[in-house]
């Protein structure tokens, strides 16, 4: 037995070692670019839902749903601002009353089944989201007609106005033209949600050619697409599970790019690597505060208040997210109301909240929580804590799996006293999409039910007619209750391998994903 | 013999009774709500409501599980609320892939446990010393571990997936048809995930089959056979080995049993498509379908291998009567 | 007993002997368990650092001025967190094992002492517990309770008497059969008896062995079931959740993630070492 020990020990010592010289492959050389036509682009999990464009409703898989689906309008690329842009509708033109949406479709646009596109494809693709009721379905239920009269016109008549309706069309989760005829041919009983959790019948420049559910997704290139091709004729998204493992790969050239998937403590290395490309690019998302007032701790708005300014963001930010992230100045997404109208009058003064704590009976408990498996919001919520403990009062940080941070609107006195989003954005670049998911009782973000319904009155009024004062008004009377705190301005983070090129030329404000069909390769 | 079956047939039934009942119970008690999990954020009161009834979730509990249970006897375990699809073809999909990493695991820890237990050269203390610190090792860190060095420094073996377009019984299938290059990139895409989970029930095993050797080696028919003037070959194969494997096989079976509950870590850092993997990501979508379904599988599993263990042992050992 | 040297030496298997001129070493090993349960004890004292409050800058290398293993991600000592996490994690395994002990100890001994239909009641429910996934239970049972390290102890604990009972109860059935309690119970001795002067006794070493084993089985289950977000809450320090949290941080800061991981291991190889002493110093002592 003694050698043994003694084994065990040297062993021991050399795993340390070599866990400590495991350090040093920084300033390995670029990786060579594929000869074979395939891109290779890693996701960190599996898309967890069927990649239907009607039932996406995930960040995760939205490369698979956007290469091979394409919507009327976009976002415009490499853009920081919120512009739509043509994208199967060529031109439009909107009605005073914002109801009649005229759309001037694409000539010469096929789908993958050979099918043309024309204004049949609109009507019905619309329809569809109605009818399969996924959680996006709220984008069409205002449509009242599609008239397709004129094949290469779809001329659109809500019942009511609606200022968002662009973009809902232009969101990355917003309605896609699927063919009809194809939708017919495998309708089945679920209207063909069968048939496309394995299969596309869109007009992407890429299509669906393989599914191996958790472990790889192929596209293969679209020899029929109306618009520029890349030199990829094969893309490859396999999935890894683990953070470190998707990153050796990338690091071995065996993936060519990563999109937002990395932990911001990985930044700096790719910042400074002369082995990679790092990317930062502008998105409408935010890291987010709430508060619970269902809760012992923050009944009041002077005590949410007080909280929120006890957070030292100009130091957090930095810390944690990095150059990922920057000060949020306004209420809504940066950039959403025009010249920053909507201040966030938010500033650090942790006076406050020792005031509070000090009115606070000893040992006050406080549970601070976070979305497991968000590295930089476990991070802000457990420093939060700690600093919490400074004040006497007792903090916890706790993870919660999606399906309970969704459940707390039923019953808020379950959910945490606070709540750090590290990621979230609204499905569009229109003030009601933000002001509605995350302050509107019925919004689906506004965890802790925290509603004041004359800002819901105020959202309902502003969207019939794009009224930006009006939802300056609405933003100011939510910011006085405290529930919430825009927190930070969030970058896309792409990794890329040093030959690919055309990333922040593929990427828009919205997507939060890559064009492939713009991506190509340097030199 | 019919007997043993019987009764252990019954437990099965009994065991499984007790798993998709407490699943039953977690589901209405847990935090959770799955349709909003799936339909997001942005989905209407209407949607949700009319998904919930879709899936029966505004039933009561008892008319649920009667109905699990009916359905179940049909083959029918329900929909998956996260993909969408029926449980049984998940677990159709996801189950192969599980199936073949614990078998070659548990055949690697069969190895490695009886070169624990016996090899008594440089070479053996040397595995017996990366086989008793591996064991101690949190297993995601020994699985992150064996990627870096075989993976990114050496470039040995692959890390991640099963290294085929085929989503069943992968290597079986290779093996089967002779389709050589195939079986190759298989089994070197399973050699490290396979030793990770082989690890510590290779300690295990070794240090039973170890203690019990010991132990016979000392008896009194062993130093009689010795006497006896038989080869020392024939002493240890016939006299030592046959009379020392039975608790070495007993912990082997409670292993095996063990080693599809350390999936759930393996199969996530090497991103095996199995059904690890697949209740790892069911858990936090709530998505009780996918859990019951995976826990009937797994209860299964282990009565049927606590089953053939003994019958097993039964066999090895003419002491032991079933 | 000095046939040792009489074994065929290819296979490599002593029988028991040389354990026990290995006292020296033996006690040690055993000494060692004793020691982590010392430092585990007075990690208060022990530890530079409040594990909870940030005491420096971010992720600073080992050895770095007054933080000799470095700090994590948020700035905190990681001596004194380890410290503190060996506190939690050693603690918590010792009380899941003693639990496990005395349950499963308690219901083996009865099953193994009385045989009959009390034996095949007592081991079919024991095989039902058995047969349970466990993490699935801890699960369960988390869920139920809420989060938090204790509730995971109680979920493991549920699933762990089971082995205790069986190997127990094995060990009953065996020393039953012995001639020495074949004579006392020949001789009239009363079941309680035997049951004290015999059974109990002759049980003990066993089950002192096999749960020195098993606190590195228990400090590796909470640190898988930390992996899959079970365990110990943030910001309070525990082993297992200490180097699964900090996993994302493997290759930009190495030491986050690795040495609270080596303290787990470090534990796991003190019971593993320390049982095998335990075992080698009583049965020299037989």
């Amino acid at each position: 037995m003694k050698p043994l020990r003694v084994t065990a020990a040297v062993l021991t010592a050399v795993l340390l070692i070599s866990a400590c010289s495991g350090q040093t492959n920084d300033a390995k050389a670029a990786n060579p670019a594929p000869t074979d036509g395939t891109l290779t682009v890693g996701l960190l999990g599996d898309i967890g839902q069927p990649p239907d464009p009607d039932i996406y409703y995930a960040n995760n898989g939205l490369a698979i749903v956007l290469n091979t689906y394409e919507g009327l309008v976009q976002y415009e690329d490499n853009l920081d601002t919120v512009k739509i842009a043509p994208r199967l509708a060529t031109s439009w033109e909107v009605s005073a009353d914002k109801k009649v949406y005229t759309f001037h479709l694409r000539d010469g646009v096929k789908f993958h089944d050979g099918t043309a596109f024309t204004s049949e494809a609109v009507k019905v693709s619309l329809q569809r989201r109605t009818d399969v009721k996924g959680g996006a379905a709220y984008m069409t239920a205002g449509v009242q007609s599609v008239d397709t009269s004129d094949p290469s016109t779809a001329v659109v008549t809500l019942k009511e106005g609606n200022a968002a309706f662009l973009d809902y069309l232009a969101s990355p989760f917003g309605p896609k033209m699927i063919s009809p005829d194809g939708l017919a041919r495998n309708k089945g009983s679920d209207d063909a949600q069968t048939y496309l959790t394995t299969h596309d019948i869109g007009s992407g420049p890429y299509s669906l050619s393989a599914v191996q559910t958790g472990t790889k997704y192929e596209l293969t290139q679209f020899d029929g697409y109306w618009g520029t091709r890349s030199p990829f004729t094969k893309v490859e998204l396999p999935v890894y599970n683990d953070s470190s493992a998707l990153e050796l790969a990338f690091d071995k050239g065996d993936v060519s790019a990563i999109v937002a998937a990395l932990p911001s403590s990985d930044l700096k290395k790719y910042e400074n690597s002369a082995a990679a490309d790092s990317y930062l690019l502008p998105t409408l998302q935010s890291a987010l505060v709430t508060l619970n007032p269902s809760g012992s701790f923050f009944k009041t708005a002077q005590a949410r208040l007080a909280f929120l300014q006890s957070l030292d963001r100009e130091k957090l930010i930095p810390q944690v997210l990095g150059n990922r992230s920057e000060l949020a100045t306004t209420l809504y997404a940066k950039g959403m109301i025009p010249d920053g109208a909507d201040k966030q009058n938010i500033t650090y003064n942790p006076e406050a909240m020792k005031t509070y704590a000090a009115t606070l009976p000893a040992g006050s408990t406080m549970t601070i929580g976070y979305a497991t498996g968000n590295p930089n919001a476990q991070q802000l919520a457990t420093i939060v804590a700690a600093q919490m403990a400074t004040l006497n009062i007792k903090a916890t940080a706790q993870g919660y799996p999606t399906a309970q941070v969704f459940d707390w609107v039923n019953d808020p006195a379950k959910g945490p006293d606070a709540f750090f989003d590290g990621n979230n954005g609204p499905d569009g670049g229109n003030p009601y999409m933000w002001g509605h998911v995350f302050w509107d009782k019925s919004g689906g973000i506004n965890y802790f039910a925290c509603d004041d319904p004359s800002v819901d009155a105020d959202l309902d009024k502003a969207v019939l007619t794009g009224d930006n004062a009006l939802f300056v008004s609405a933003a100011e009377k939510y910011a006085a209750s405290g529930c919430y705190l825009n927190f930070s301005y969030n970058k896309d983070w792409v990794v890329a391998q040093k030959w690919l090129t055309g990333v922040a030329e593929s990427h828009n404000i919205g997507a939060n994903e890559l064009n492939f069909a713009k991506l190509g390769i340097k030199g | 013999m019919i007997g043993f079956l019987t009764r252990r047939a019954g437990a099965a039934i009994a065991v499984l009774l007790v798993l998709t009942a407490a699943v039953f119970v977690l589901q209405q008690n847990s935090p959770g709500d799955p349709v909003k999990a799936y339909l997001g954020a942005n989905a209407s009161p209407a949607a949700v409501a009319a998904e919930r009834a879709s899936l029966h979730l505004d039933d009561p509990l008892a008319s649920r599980y009667w109905h699990y249970l009916t359905q179940a006897l049909r083959g029918d375990l329900g929909t998956s609320y996260r993909t969408h699809r029926p449980v049984t073809a998940d677990l159709g999909a996801f189950l192969p892939a599980t199936v073949e990493l614990v078998v070659v695991a548990f055949l690697f820890a069969l190895l490695l446990g009886a070169v624990f237990a016996m090899l008594r050269t440089i070479a053996g203390t040397f595995v017996r010393g990366i086989l008793l610190v591996g064991a101690t090792a949190p297993p995601f860190l020994l699985a992150l571990g064996g990627i870096i060095l075989f993976y990114a420094h050496l470039g040995w073996l692959p890390a991640t997936g099963r290294g085929g377009n085929d989503d069943g019984f992968l290597l079986t299938h290779s093996l089967v048809t002779g389709d050589w290059a195939q079986l190759g990139a298989g089994l070197q895409h399973v050699v490290l995930p396979a030793l990770v989970l082989a690890v510590a029930p290779a300690v295990s095993i070794g240090r039973i089959l170890r203690a019990s050797l010991q132990q016979t080696l000392g008896a009194d028919h062993v130093r009689t056979a010795r006497a006896k003037g038989l080869t020392e070959a024939a002493v240890f194969g016939r006299h030592v080995l046959r009379n020392s494997i039975g608790p070495g096989l007993s912990m082997a079976g409670l292993q095996l049993g063990f080693m599809f509950a350390g999936v759930v870590v393996v199969e996530q850092i090497f991103s095996w498509p199995g059904i690890g993997n697949y209740l790892a990501e069911s858990i936090p979508a709530a998505d009780y379908p996918a859990i019951a379904g995976v826990t009937v599988v797994l209860g299964a599993v282990y009565v049927v291998t606590n089953t053939v263990v003994d019958m097993i042992q039964a066999l090895a050992d003419p002491r032991i009567a079933l | 007993m000095s046939d040792a040297a009489v074994v065929p030496r290819r296979f490599g298997v002593r029988s028991r002997t040389p354990a026990v001129h290995n006292t020296t070493l033996n006690r040690l090993l055993v000494g060692l368990l004793l020691l982590v349960t010392l430092i585990a004890l007075a990690a208060r004292l022990l530890a530079p650092d409040d594990p909870i409050q940030p005491a420096g800058d971010f992720n600073l290398p080992p050895g770095s001025p007054g933080h000799l293993l470095g700090t994590d991600l948020i700035g905190r000592d990681l001596l004194s967190r380890t410290l503190w996490g060996i506190q939690a994690s050693w603690l918590s395994a010792l009380a899941v094992v003693l639990v496990g002990l005395l349950v499963g100890g308690l219901i083996g001994l009865v099953a193994g002492a009385s045989g009959g239909w009390v034996d095949n009641v007592l081991m079919r429910l024991t095989d039902l517990f058995l047969a349970l996934p466990g993490v699935l239970v801890a699960i369960a049972i988390v869920a139920a309770l809420g989060p938090g390290l204790v509730h995971t102890l109680i979920g493991i604990s549920i699933v762990w008497w089971p082995y205790y009972a069986r190997i127990i109860r094995g060990e009953v059935r065996a020393l039953a059969a012995r001639p020495h309690v074949e004579a006392a119970r020949l001789a009239g001795a009363s079941r309680g008896r035997i049951l004290r002067r015999h059974l109990l006794p002759g049980a003990v070493p066993t089950a002192i062995v096999t749960a020195s084993l098993d606190i590195g089985n228990v400090v590796l289950l909470l640190a898988g079931l930390s992996f899959i977000g079970l365990g110990q809450l943030a910001p309070a320090p525990e082993l297992g959740a200490d180097t699964a949290r900090a996993l994302t941080q493997l290759l930009a800061q190495w030491w986050v993630p690795v040495i609270p991981g080596l303290a787990v291991m470090l534990l796991s190889l003190v019971a593993n070492l320390g049982g095998d002493a335990l075992r080698g110093l009583l049965d020299g002592r037989r």
